[in-house]
C-alpha cells in the first residue's frame, strides 16, 4: 500500500535510547504530524526514513519497497523523497532557480526549468528566481525551500519543523499556504513539531512522540484533545488544573464537582486534569464552588482568570485554579462566583500502579455490540 | 594614555555632548589610531613613492633584463604552491571532515605540523638529503651500481619546482585549516539536503561542498600565495630568481635602492591582487551561512582501497613537511652537538627571543589601542585607517625592509641635518640599522595579527557591558582596563603568542635591517645552510622549529575543542554567541 | 483502498485473515462513500465494529496461549480505540448527508486498520513467528 511504512524501529545513540519500537503506516495523500517534546526523538525518525541516519532495527517501507532493514540501506539519494530542513538548508551559492532545479538533473534544462518555475509560481515566488538565498526573509526562504523539496515530485515528503524559522506573525499565513500547497501536491506527508497548537492546525493526523520515544497516542486532533489516553498527551497542551481523588461510586469527588470514572474500581486513588476551559464560572450560582477572583488576563478572544477557591476543606495545592473563558465574560466582582467542571475537560488517571484505562476489557467482558 | 582623573565622575554622554560636531572625532583613541595606522603605512607609502617617481634609467635597464625572468618565475611558483596547496589542503580537509577512517582524529591537528617549519629550514634539510652526494643518491648509485651522474635522472632539488615543492610541504596547512572550517561548518545539512534531492556523495562534493567552501579556499590560497612571495630563504639558497630574490639582489648587489623600490612596487601589484582575492573571500563567505544548525558529521566510512589511500593521503604531508626534516634535524644535532652548541647560538637564542618578545607586546598593545578605538570611535576615518595599517601582512617582508630602510634613513639624514646647523652636532643614523627599524619593521608587518584577533574577540563582547561600565561611572579607559581586557585576555595573549613565533621565523626583513654582524636564530640558520653547514646550524633550526610548533598547539587544541555541532564550548560570561543568536 | 500488501502480513494464517475480513469492509466503505453511495456506512460501520471487536478478543486469547509477555499492553491498547470506534459509527450516522463526515470517516477508518490494527500487531509479528517454530501457536 502506498505511502510510508514503519515497523518496530528503536534507534539510540550511546545509551540513550530516543526510539522505542515505534510503528506507524502513513497513507498517500495524508499529512501527518509526529507531535513530541525535543529529545524525543521525532527528528530521528525523519532522518532515518530519509536514510540520513543508519536504521539500527526495524524496518522501513516507502510505496511498498523496504529501503532499510537490519540489513540493508538505500541510501537517500536512492529514496524519491523530499525533505525540508528546519533551518532550510538551501544552497547559498546557487540561486533561487537553481535550488529548485538542484532535484530535477537528467532532464532536458529548459523542462526542469519550467517545472521549477510552476513550483514557483505555486507557492508565489516567481518574481525572486534569479536572486540568492541570502536576500530572502525567512517565510520567502520557506517558500523555496517548500517548492525545492517537491520539484522532484517525491514519494514522501518529510518536515521538520517548518514554521519554527518563522515570525509568529508571519506563521498563520504561510502555514496556511503550505498545507494547500501540500494538500494540492497529494503527497504523504511527515511533519514533525513540538508545537500542539502547529500540530493541530496543519494535520490530519497526530502521532504524540513521548519522552521515552514510544508512540503514546494516535487519532485525529479532536480526539488527541478531548480523549488523551495518557497523561502526557493531556498536558501537552498547556496549563492543567489537577485534583486528586478517589474513585466512589463510579465518581470521582473535586472541590469544583464530580467527575465521572466509568470502569475504575471503587476505592482507587487518581488524578483529574481539568482544562482551563473546563472550568466553568457563574454569577450568583446556586451551587459551584465559591470562589475569589484574583486577576484577569485578556488574550484576545479569551480570557484568562485566576481563582482561588475559597471552601474551607479545599486542600491548598488545589485552591488556585487556571480557568479559560470567553472574552466578553468579565466576572462582576461584587457578586459572589462559583465554579463547576465541565466533565468534557476533565480526565482521569490512575495514580498509583500501571493503569488500567477507565473502560472493561474484551476478553474478559462480552461486550453489547458483539453478543447482540 | 588618557589622564582618568579629567573625565572620571563626569556624567556619561555630556563629554560627547559638550564638543562641538566638528571636533567631535578628536580625542586621544582617534588621534592615536590615526597617528599611529599612519606610522604603519609610512614604508610601504615610501616604497611606492620612490618606485613611482620616474627618473632613474635603472628601470628601463631592468625591464629589458631580468625584469621578465622575475615575474614569469614568481607567476610560476604562484601556480606551482597554489596548485599543491590547494590539492593537498582541500583533499586532507575533506578526507579528515567528512570520512572516518583509522587515525583520523590525530591526522586532524598531525596535518598541522608542517606550519612549524619555515620553508627555508625544509629547503636546506631536503638539499642535505636529496643532492649528488647526499644520501639517497648515493643509495640509488649503490643499489643499481651506477658511478656516473649522467647514467641516470634524478631531480633537482636547487629549482623552481624544488622551491615550489618546499613551500607548497610547508604552506598547505592555512588551505587544510580554513578548508576544513569550511566543511564542517556549511553543516551537514546542505550535503543532506543534496543528498535527500538525489546526488551521491562524489556529486554532492563538487555540487555542493565544494562550491560552498570556495569563500574560505580563495582565501586559504591568497595567504598561501603571500607567504610565497614573501619567501626569501627558500628561493635564495635555490638560486630561483623572484621578485623577492630580485630586490635583495639589486638592493644589496646592485647598490641601488631606486631599482629595488621599483620592483618592490611591481610586487605590490601582486600583492594588491591577493589582497582583494582574500577581502572578496571574505565577503562571500558572510552569504554562505544560510544554516545555523550544526550536526555531526556523518562520516562515510571507508574500506579497503579507499580506506588505505586515505591514511596514506594525510600520511604523506606531515611526514615529508614535518617528522622527516625534524628527525634529521635531530639527527644532524645530536652528531654535531659540540659543533652546534656554541655560546654564540645561545646569545642568538636571546637576540630572536628578546625581539621577538618587543615587538609581540608592542603589537599587542598597539592592537588593542586600535582595536578599541575601532569600537569606541565608530568614525569613518578611524575603521579605515585602522584597516588600512594592517595591510602590512600582505605585503612581503623584503619591500617593508626596503621601505623601513629607506624612509628611516631619510628621517636619520633629516635629524642629523636639523641637529648640525642648529646645534652643530652630528647625530648620525639615529634609527637605521638598529633593533628599533627591525622590530619597527615585524610591527608594520605582523600588526594585523594582533589588531585582526583583538578586534574579532572584542566584536564577540556585547555593546551592553560598555553601557553597564558606562552607567556605572566608568571612563572608557577604565572599562578597557577592567572590563574588555579581561574578557579577551585569552584570545590576545594568543594573538600575542603568534606575532612572536612569527618573528622568530621572519628572515627577509631581519637580514636587511638588522644591525652589523648581529644575528638572530633565523640569520644564523640562514647564514650557516647556505653555506651547506647545515650540520653547525642544526640545532639553532630546531630551535626555530621548537617554538613554531607553539601556536600549532594552540590551533589543534582550538580544533578539537570548538568542533560545531559536538562540545560546543560555552561562551565565556558577557560574550554572545553568534551561532546560537543568528 | 487499502491493500494488505507484504509488510502488513503477519504471517499467520487466522490473524491475517481476519485483517483481510476487516479490510474488506473498509474498501466497501471507501467504495460506498466514492460512489456516491454513502447511506450504506450506516449499516457497514456496526458490521466493522463487530468484526474488530471479535478480531481483537481472539487476538488477545491467542496472545494469552502462547505467553506473550506485552499481552497487558496490547490489552490495553485494544480498549484504547473504543472512542474511536464510537466516532466512527457516529461519523458513519452521518454520512448519507455531509461530507465532513464521509472525509472524516474514510480517513479515519484507514489509519485505524493500517496504523492502530495491523501495523500495532506487527509488535508481536516476531514472536508468533518463534512460537510457531516450536509448535506452540
Amino acid at each position: 500500500m502506498k505511502g510510508l511504512h514503519v515497523i518496530g524501529v528503536s534507534h539510540a545513540y550511546g545509551d540513550t535510547q530516543v526510539l522505542n519500537s515505534v510503528s506507524m503506516m502513513i497513507p498517500a495523500g495524508e499529512l501527518v504530524c509526529l507531535l513530541g517534546p525535543s529529545g524525543s526523538g521525532k527528528t530521528t525518525l525523519l532522518r532515518l526514513a530519509a536514510g540520513l541516519e543508519r536504521l539500527q532495527h526495524g524496518q522501513i517501507l516507502i510505496n511498498d519497497q523496504v529501503v532499510a532493514d537490519a540489513h540493508m540501506h538505500v541510501p537517500p539519494e536512492g529514496r524519491g523523497i523530499g525533505l525540508m530542513f528546519q533551518d532550510y538548508a538551501l544552497f547559498p551559492h546557487l540561486s533561487i532557480i537553481e535550488n529548485v532545479t538542484f532535484g530535477l538533473f537528467g532532464q532536458p534544462k529548459d523542462k526542469a526549468r519550467r517545472h521549477a518555475m510552476e513550483m514557483l509560481d505555486q507557492v508565489g515566488m516567481t518574481a525572486h528566481a534569479e536572486n540568492h538565498p541570502h536576500m530572502l526573509s525567512g517565510g520567502q526562504q520557506q517558500r523555496v525551500a517548500l517548492a525545492r523539496a517537491l520539484a522532484p515530485e517525491p514519494n514522501l515528503l518529510l518536515l521538520d519543523e517548518p514554521f519554527s524559522g518563522l515570525d509568529t506573525n508571519m506563521r498563520g499565513q504561510i502555514r496556511e499556504e503550505t498545507q494547500s500547497v501540500l494538500k494540492a501536491s497529494g503527497v504523504a506527508t511527515v511533519m514533525v513539531t513540538h508545537d500542539p497548537e502547529e500540530a493541530m492546525f496543519m494535520a490530519d493526523w497526530i502521532k504524540i512522540l513521548g519522552n521515552n520515544g514510544s508512540i503514546l497516542q494516535s487519532g485525529r486532533p479532536h480526539e488527541i484533545y478531548y480523549h488523551p489516553q495518557h497523561e502526557f498527551v493531556a498536558k501537552l497542551f498547556g496549563l492543567m488544573n489537577r485534583f486528586v481523588g478517589v474513585v466512589k461510586d463510579g465518581y470521582v469527588e473535586i472541590p469544583i464537582g464530580k467527575v465521572g470514572a466509568k470502569g475504575m474500581d471503587d476505592g482507587r486513588r487518581v488524578e483529574v486534569l481539568v482544562r482551563p476551559e473546563g472550568v466553568l464560572l457563574e454569577s450568583n450560582g446556586a451551587n459551584g464552588a465559591p470562589l475569589d477572583v484574583v486577576s484577569t488576563h485578556l488574550l484576545g478572544h479569551d480570557n484568562i482568570v485566576r481563582v482561588r477557591l475559597t471552601a474551607d476543606n479545599v486542600a491548598p495545592e488545589e485552591r488556585n485554579l487556571y480557568v479559560r473563558i470567553h472574552h466578553t465574560f468579565e466576572p462582576e466582582l461584587s457578586k459572589r462566583i462559583t465554579a463547576d467542571v465541565e466533565a468534557d475537560y476533565a480526565f482521569i488517571f490512575p495514580l498509583d500502579g500501571a493503569g488500567d484505562v477507565a473502560e472493561a476489557s474484551y476478553a474478559s467482558t462480552p461486550q453489547p455490540e458483539a453478543a447482540k | 594614555m588618557m589622564s582618568e582623573a579629567t573625565t572620571v565622575g563626569m556624567a556619561p554622554g555630556r563629554a560627547a555632548g559638550a564638543k562641538s560636531e566638528r571636533w567631535a572625532w578628536f580625542n586621544v583613541w582617534s588621534v592615536g589610531t590615526v597617528v599611529i595606522a599612519a606610522m604603519m603605512t609610512v614604508p610601504i607609502l615610501t616604497v611606492l613613492y620612490i618606485g613611482l617617481t620616474p627618473g632613474d634609467e635603472i628601470w628601463s635597464h631592468l625591464v629589458s633584463t631580468v625584469l621578465p625572468g622575475y615575474i614569469t618565475t614568481t607567476l610560476l611558483l604562484m601556480i606551482g604552491v597554489g596548485t599543491g596547496t590547494f590539492i593537498i589542503g582541500v583533499g586532507t580537509a575533506w578526507l579528515v571532515s567528512t570520512c572516518r577512517f583509522p587515525g583520523k582524529r590525530m591526522f586532524e591537528w598531525a596535518l598541522l605540523l608542517p606550519m612549524a617549519m619555515p620553508a627555508y629550514v625544509i629547503a636546506y634539510v631536503y638539499t642535505d638529503i636529496l643532492e649528488y652526494a647526499g644520501p639517497v643518491q648515493v643509495l640509488l648509485r649503490e643499489i643499481f651500481g651506477w658511478t656516473l651522474k649522467r647514467q641516470y635522472w634524478f631531480p633537482e632539488i636547487r629549482s623552481l619546482g624544488g622551491a615550489a615543492s618546499m613551500m607548497t610541504l610547508v604552506l598547505y596547512p592555512y588551505v587544510y585549516l580554513l578548508s576544513r572550517a569550511a566543511f564542517m561548518e556549511q553543516s551537514v545539512c546542505m550535503l543532506e539536503a543534496s543528498r535527500v534531492l538525489g546526488r551521491g556523495p562524489w556529486r554532492s562534493f563538487f555540487t555542493v561542498a565544494l562550491p560552498l567552501a570556495r569563500p574560505a579556499i580563495v582565501i586559504g590560497v591568497s595567504l598561501v600565495l603571500m607567504e610565497t612571495l614573501n619567501d626569501f630563504g627558500t628561493v635564495d639558497f635555490f638560486a630561483v630568481g623572484t621578485f623577492t630574490l630580485g630586490i635583495y639582489d639589486v638592493w644589496l648587489n646592485m647598490n641601488n635602492v631606486t631599482g629595488a623600490a621599483q620592483l618592490a612596487s611591481m610586487l605590490l601589484f601582486f600583492v594588491v591582487f591577493l589582497v582583494l582575492a582574500e577581502r572578496f573571500g571574505r565577503r562571500n563567505q558572510r552569504f554562505h551561512h544560510t544554516t545555523s544548525k550544526y550536526k555531526a558529521l556523518p562520516g562515510y566510512e571507508l574500506k579497503g582501497w579507499a580506506r588505505r589511500g586515505a591514511i596514506i593521503g594525510c600520511a604523506l604531508p606531515v611526514v615529508f613537511g614535518f617528522l622527516l626534516p625534524a628527525m634529521v634535524l635531530a639527527g644532524y644535532a645530536v652528531i654535531h652537538f659540540k659543533e652546534a652548541a656554541n655560546t654564540d647560538v645561545l646569545g642568538y637564542a636571546g637576540n630572536s627571543v628578546m625581539l621577538s618578545a618587543l615587538a609581540a607586546a608592542l603589537a599587542l598593545a598597539i592592537g588593542i589601542f586600535m582595536a578599541y578605538a575601532v569600537r569606541l570611535r565608530k568614525e569613518r576615518i578611524v575603521t579605515f585607517m585602522a584597516r588600512f595599517a594592517s595591510l602590512g601582512y600582505a605585503v612581503p617582508g623584503s619591500v617593508l625592509a626596503v621601505g623601513v630602510l629607506v624612509s628611516l634613513g631619510a628621517m636619520d639624514n633629516g635629524i642629523d641635518g636639523f641637529m648640525r646647523r642648529n646645534f652643530s652636532l652630528s647625530t648620525g643614523l639615529l634609527f637605521s640599522g638598529t633593533i628599533a627599524a627591525v622590530t619597527f619593521g615585524y610591527l608594520v608587518r605582523f600588526l594585523a595579527l594582533s589588531f585582526g584577533s583583538v578586534e574579532a574577540s572584542l566584536g564577540k563582547v556585547t555593546p551592553s557591558m560598555d553601557g553597564a561600565a558606562a552607567s556605572l561611572g566608568h571612563t572608557p579607559f577604565s572599562t578597557l582596563r577592567r572590563i574588555h581586557i579581561p574578557l579577551i585576555r585569552g584570545s590576545a595573549l594568543t594573538a600575542a603568542m603568534m606575532v612572536f613565533v612569527d618573528c622568530m621565523k621572519e628572515l627577509p626583513m631581519t637580514v636587511i635591517l638588522r644591525p652589523f654582524n648581529f644575528h638572530t636564530l633565523a640569520t644564523y640558520v640562514h647564514q650557516y645552510a647556505s653555506d651547506e653547514q647545515l650540520g653547525a646550524a642544526s640545532l639553532a633550526a630546531l630551535g626555530i622549529v621548537g617554538f613554531g610548533i607553539l601556536p600549532v598547539i594552540v590551533l589543534s587544541f582550538a580544533i578539537t575543542k570548538s568542533r560545531p555541532g559536538h562540545s560546543k564550548p560555552n561562551p565565556a560570561p558577557g560574550q554572545t554567541n553568534k551561532d546560537q543568536t543568528s | 483502498m487499502v491493500e494488505l500488501t507484504p509488510s502488513f502480513l503477519m504471517d499467520y494464517e487466522s490473524l491475517d485473515k481476519e485483517h483481510q475480513a476487516l479490510a474488506d469492509i473498509v474498501n466497501l466503505v471507501v467504495e460506498a462513500i466514492d460512489g456516491d453511495d454513502a447511506g450504506k456506512c450506516k449499516t457497514l460501520l456496526p458490521e466493522f465494529v463487530k468484526a474488530a471487536k471479535r478480531h481483537f478478543a481472539n487476538e488477545e486469547a491467542l496472545l494469552v496461549k502462547i505467553g506473550y509477555p506485552n499481552v497487558k499492553k496490547h490489552q490495553k491498547h485494544h480498549r484504547s480505540l473504543n472512542t474511536k470506534m464510537d466516532h466512527m459509527i457516529e461519523f458513519a450516522n452521518m454520512a448519507g448527508e455531509n461530507q465532513l463526515a464521509r472525509d472524516s470517516l474514510r480517513r479515519e477508518l484507514v489509519f485505524f486498520l493500517m496504523d492502530d490494527i495491523i501495523t500495532t500487531d506487527m509488535d508481536f509479528k516476531a514472536f508468533i513467528e518463534e512460537k510457531a517454530k516450536t509448535g506452540e501457536a
